[in-house]
């Protein structure tokens, strides 16, 4: 039950919605990017990733009480 | 502002038939947005997000213990919070997010799902038990050893022991009826008999290593992931987890279904609506809640506050405020549930997922069995207040 997952410029980003509860930890370091809607996190729309500090899309993962954002290298 | 105190024999830990307490309490939040106790420092918070933002917000309102809480110490006081201002609050959060990370994989969906068969097994077991009488107490046939011996079994604890482990969780979290307050007091020999049990088992798993959670919290101290302390304090908060609040949320939930056969119906019907419906009546029922520890001077939704203060939310007040969107009515296939049942935030009930999927099971089961019960006539209902077994007992007949 993830959120479609993202990727661009050698990233992917993808939200696991059965393991996110709401917590907004993730809004609270990138509120430019994440957002929660019906108490889930969501990539804000018309975010773009490749824009985004890697280092601070990190630190909303690790943030997060249960690892619901998964970062991995995607496709460039 | 001042705070107002609240007459203690308000908060009785042990009711019977009902009482109205649940009613005395949404009254208490109508009126008050904080309050303490009489006799106790501790600050209640009412509403719905100011108790939310204290869950959440660990660097302001630090719950320690953490790593330490293994052993009261010999005048029966919890070791200190380790955590007294901001910085080092932020920095115990950090920890402890890390630290509920390397568990994760014993407590994730997928695990919860790999789980399943034993769960539909454990309930039928016990069914299997009582079925054909046509009665029993729900909450020491069923309810009270269910989810403690799924807990046992994921814990790695040998069969033989699952029996003895079920009693002292249920009496470690048992109040006296006479109690100042309705909240805990584990400073009992049960605890002591759990932590000595879980120190045992550690050792044991030591020397014979398996696939449970014991020896996955060891493997990740022999990876420098946890310390010693932190084994020992995963190890018994799990025991504790395990013990009572399933089956308190187990017992609220056939208490209003006993009242409610239409829903007995649906359930048997459509057991795919159980899940939502559950959490619905988890938020109307609630049990148990958190203390905070202020870690600053803080001006909070009114309220001063000083660092050292002591607040407190009680999940059973905030989880019926009306001010919250959609709690001003029962919704029982809501979609959406933003209740606080399970905590919120950097303390979330690790467990959530095990308890969710475990309650469904159980729910589930015990409709396919037994379609139509109810309350035995007469039964006189005795309820812990907060946390513990919820009733102490709840007698329920069927067929006939």
């Amino acid at each position: 039950m993830a959120t479609l997952p993202r990727q661009e410029n050698g990233m992917r980003i993808e939200i696991d919605h059965e393991l996110c509860s709401g917590s907004g930890y993730c809004v609270r370091v990138a509120p430019e990017v994440f957002e929660l809607r019906e108490d889930k996190s969501n990539l804000r729309a018309g975010v773009t990733l490749a824009d985004i500090d890697p280092q601070r899309l990190e630190r909303a993962a690790r943030a997060c009480p249960w690892q619901a954002i998964r970062l991995s290298a995607g496709e460039s | 502002m001042t705070i107002p105190v609240i007459d203690r024999q308000q908060f009785p830990a042990v009711v019977r038939d009902g009482d109205g307490w649940r009613e005395r309490y949404d009254a208490l939040r109508e009126a008050h947005p904080y309050f303490r106790v009489e006799g106790d420092p501790a600050v209640w918070f009412t509403r719905y997000d100011a108790c939310r933002e204290i869950l959440v917000n660990g660097e302001l309102f630090w719950e320690g213990g953490w790593g330490q809480a293994a052993r009261q110490d010999r005048a029966g006081g919890w070791e200190l919070d380790p955590a007294w201002d901001e910085t080092s609050a932020e920095e115990g959060v950090r920890r402890h997010i890390a630290l509920r990370q390397a568990l994760m994989p014993k407590f994730g969906p997928a695990e919860a799902t790999a789980w399943e068969g034993r769960m539909r097994a454990v309930s039928n077991e016990l069914i299997d038990r009582f079925e054909a009488k046509g009665e029993a107490d729900f909450v020491s046939a069923f309810s009270k050893a269910y989810f403690p011996y799924i807990g046992a079994e994921l814990l790695g604890a040998p069969r033989e022991d699952w029996d003895m482990l079920v009693e002292w969780e249920h009496e470690v979290f048992k109040v006296p009826a006479h109690a100042a307050s309705p909240l805990l007091n584990m400073n009992n020999q049960a605890m002591e008999n759990i932590i000595a049990y879980v120190s045992d088992l550690i050792e044991a798993k030591r020397r014979v290593p398996d696939d449970r959670f014991v020896s996955h919290v060891l493997r990740a101290q022999a990876e420098g992931v946890l310390t010693e302390k932190e084994v020992r304090w995963a190890s018994t908060i799990f025991v504790l987890g395990s013990g009572h609040t399933v089956t308190a949320h187990l017992g609220y939930l056939f208490r209003h279904f006993a009242d409610h056969p239409d829903l007995q119906t649906k359930i048997a019907r459509e057991p795919e609506s159980v899940n939502v419906m559950c959490e619905e009546l988890l938020r109307v029922y609630s049990l148990f809640g958190h203390p905070r520890t202020v870690t600053a001077d803080t001006e909070f939704h009114g309220c001063s506050l000083r660092k050292g203060d002591k607040v407190f939310v009680f999940y059973g007040i905030a989880n019926r405020d009306p001010r919250a969107a959609g709690f001003d009515h029962v919704e029982l296939d809501r979609k959406v549930n933003r209740h606080l049942a399970f905590n919120q935030g950097w303390r979330q009930c690790l467990g959530m997922h095990f308890a969710r999927r475990a309650r469904n099971i159980a729910v589930q089961e015990w409709h396919r069995r037994i379609p139509s019960y109810r309350l035995k006539p007469g039964a006189r209902l005795v309820e812990q207040v907060y946390a513990g077994v919820g009733y102490h007992d709840l007698p329920l007949v069927w067929g006939g």
